[in-house]
């Protein structure tokens, strides 16, 4: 159960990198093209998360599908 | 011509919409008040989309940057993490709204707890917290028509139009319209943002986007980095973060997520939405450059929500300004309505329904629903223009309350032991903690620098657990509700352990 999960895991990514780097982001005097870094780096997280939970949302569709080709057994009759 | 060009905007969207949505079909309460759960990816998109980027979000992203600097840029981390947790999260309220065929959050306390009287109680706090919420959005529509027309149209009476049209479009359709209107709103708002962004540095003289930052860097060289402009405000790091955590654990208990959760066609609708929904996200960049633009060309705005429609007022052709009061005129109306149809349905399915006349069917309950609809226009329209400030501390208190309902919302998903009576009493302990600290300035001993908000979530939590144990819990079926897959989709629920199953389609 937990090892089908841990493709979850992924969703950590964007919490570090939108919360929890923000301190070390913020020391950082660099500014490509003139444009505060810490913008730059809170725009990019937006990418982030899109890919992050882009990636377990592929990861779980590629899971169902395996399921629903394997399942034969009657565990799925009771649903209806 | 500015006042013709934003009119055709707003009653050509929203006659548009209500005319669309209403073809061929004969509307249910299922279809009023949530969409018949048929909304596919890009209606679901649009309706969400409609919820975020409300006239604040607009208004004030930009009046952050203006102000503030850098501490406004954890606007752009709400929405992205409110979908990290969205893609765990609103997959099984989808699922459960399904199953039990709910169509309120109070509906989902009433099920999940098995209990009838605490989803009317939350019905209640629900729609005293969406008032002024609503009564914020036709605040900002004033604020728009005020910047761009001046004195030339009366405010208050523009006020009340736009409540008129809310009623026009959504009266007889309900979400589906507020969807289709979301669709021309947010392509309008981006398309004007964008220009705006690129345009503001030839329009002021002052070069071209970059060179907005480099005269920022020049001008005011705090600005880039925490904690910004006001360093007494104490926008810290530490403040940044908790800011956004208070505002994600907060994300999904408004009332009218809940519902425009239940509107989608399948939980993939649902979770491909997490996936795309944060990139809007990025339109942020633009509201803060101009923030920015209006800092440097437009300083010493009494208000800083004022920025974004001072600059335009100032330096954008007539013809912009017009597309600007119309886009900005349907971003108040587009959520306002959302807001509406959530609190007009709250009070005919938990309140009426739920406390009155227990045995109304559907039909009576949607033609309550549309006569409720009406009520919450006038009573949003009265507090918009009555400003009495007694009224809306009060309301302030009720929204604040609102947040308060984090930790049973997340607890009910995930914990079998929480109860009616832990979740009532960490809401008020809670409610206690966001509003006496403020009260007695308790505030300035804990430390400036830390959301007082998110000391309140956890007091909140701590009761909510500690009575939740020393209380009855609620009846197996009941638990069911919130912990158990209802349809099958065994990877929407991480906490439950069962065997893979197929998605049902029907």
């Amino acid at each position: 159960m937990f090892r089908a999960r841990r493709h979850w895991l992924l969703l950590v990514i964007p919490y570090l990198w939108i919360v929890f780097a923000v301190p070390l982001i913020n020391r950082i005097h660099y500014e490509p093209g003139g444009i505060p870094f810490l913008m730059l780096w809170m725009g990019a997280g937006v990418v982030v998360t899109s890919l992050s939970v882009g990636a377990v949302f592929s990861i779980d569709r590629r899971r169902k599908a395996q399921g629903n080709a394997g399942s034969t057994s009657g565990t799925e009759g009771g649903l209806n | 011509m500015r006042f013709l060009i934003s009119a055709i905007i707003v009653l050509g969207t929203t006659i548009g919409s209500a005319w669309m949505a209403s073809r061929g079909k004969k509307i249910n309460l299922q279809d009023w008040a949530v969409g018949g759960r048929q909304f596919g990816g890009v209606l679901y998109w649009f309706l969400s989309a409609g919820d975020i980027f409300t006239t604040f979000a607009f208004l004030g992203a930009s009046g952050w940057a203006y102000a503030y600097g850098a501490p406004g840029f954890y606007i752009f981390g709400n929405v992205a993490l409110g979908y990290t947790l969205g893609y765990w999260l609103l997959p099984r309220l989808w699922e459960i709204g399904k199953k039990h065929r709910l169509l309120t959050q109070a509906d989902f306390y009433n099920k999940r707890f098995g209990t009838p009287w605490l989803g009317s109680v939350l019905a209640v706090v629900g729609i005293v917290a969406l008032i002024p919420y609503i009564e914020l959005q036709f605040t900002g529509l004033g604020l728009i028509l005020k910047l761009t027309f001046g004195s030339a149209v009366s405010t208050d009476w523009m006020i009340v139009f736009a409540g008129f049209i809310v009623l026009v479009f959504t009266f007889l359709t309900g979400l589906k319209s507020v969807a289709l209107g979301s669709i021309v709103k947010d392509v309008l708002m981006v398309a004007i943002l964008a220009y705006m962004a690129v345009m503001v540095g030839v329009f002021t003289h002052d070069g071209s986007l970059i060179t907005i930052f480099h005269h920022m860097d020049q001008t005011h060289p705090s600005y880039s980095r925490l904690p910004g402009l006001v360093p007494a405000k104490h926008y810290t790091s530490l403040w940044f973060m908790s800011a956004l955590i208070v505002t994600n654990l907060g994300y999904w208990v408004w009332p009218q997520t809940f519902q425009y959760a239940f509107s989608a066609r399948s939980g993939d609708v649902v979770r491909r939405n997490a996936v795309f929904q944060p990139l809007y996200a990025l339109a942020y960049f633009f509201t803060f450059a101009i923030g920015f633009a209006a800092l440097l060309a437009v300083p010493g705005l009494s208000s800083s929500n004022d920025a974004l429609l001072a600059l335009a007022a100032k330096y954008f052709p007539g013809w912009f300004l017009g597309l600007l009061a119309g886009g900005g005129m349907l971003v108040a109306i587009v959520p306002g309505s959302l807001l509406m149809l959530t609190a007009a349905a709250l009070f005919a399915d938990n309140i009426y329904r739920g406390l009155l006349k227990p045995r109304a069917d559907d039909q009576e309950v949607l033609k309550v629903s549309r006569y409720a609809l009406i009520g919450v226009a006038a009573v949003s329209v009265g507090v918009a223009l009555s400003n009495d400030k007694t009224l809306v501390s009060i309301l302030l208190i009720a929204y604040s309350m609102v947040s308060q309902l984090a930790p049973s919302v997340l607890l009910s998903l995930l914990w079998r032991r929480i109860t009616k009576w832990g979740v009532l009493s960490g809401v008020v302990v809670g409610l206690l903690g966001v509003t006496v600290p403020t009260l007695i300035h308790i505030e300035t001993l804990i430390g400036k620098s830390i959301d007082t908000a998110l000391i309140a979530v956890a007091a909140n939590f701590v009761v909510t657990v500690v009575v939740s144990l020393f209380t009855q819990p609620p009846s197996e079926e009941a638990i069911r509700v919130g912990i158990e897959p209802a349809s099958g989709e065994m990877y929407a629920a991480p906490v439950v352990a069962a065997a893979p199953q197929p998605e049902l389609h029907q």
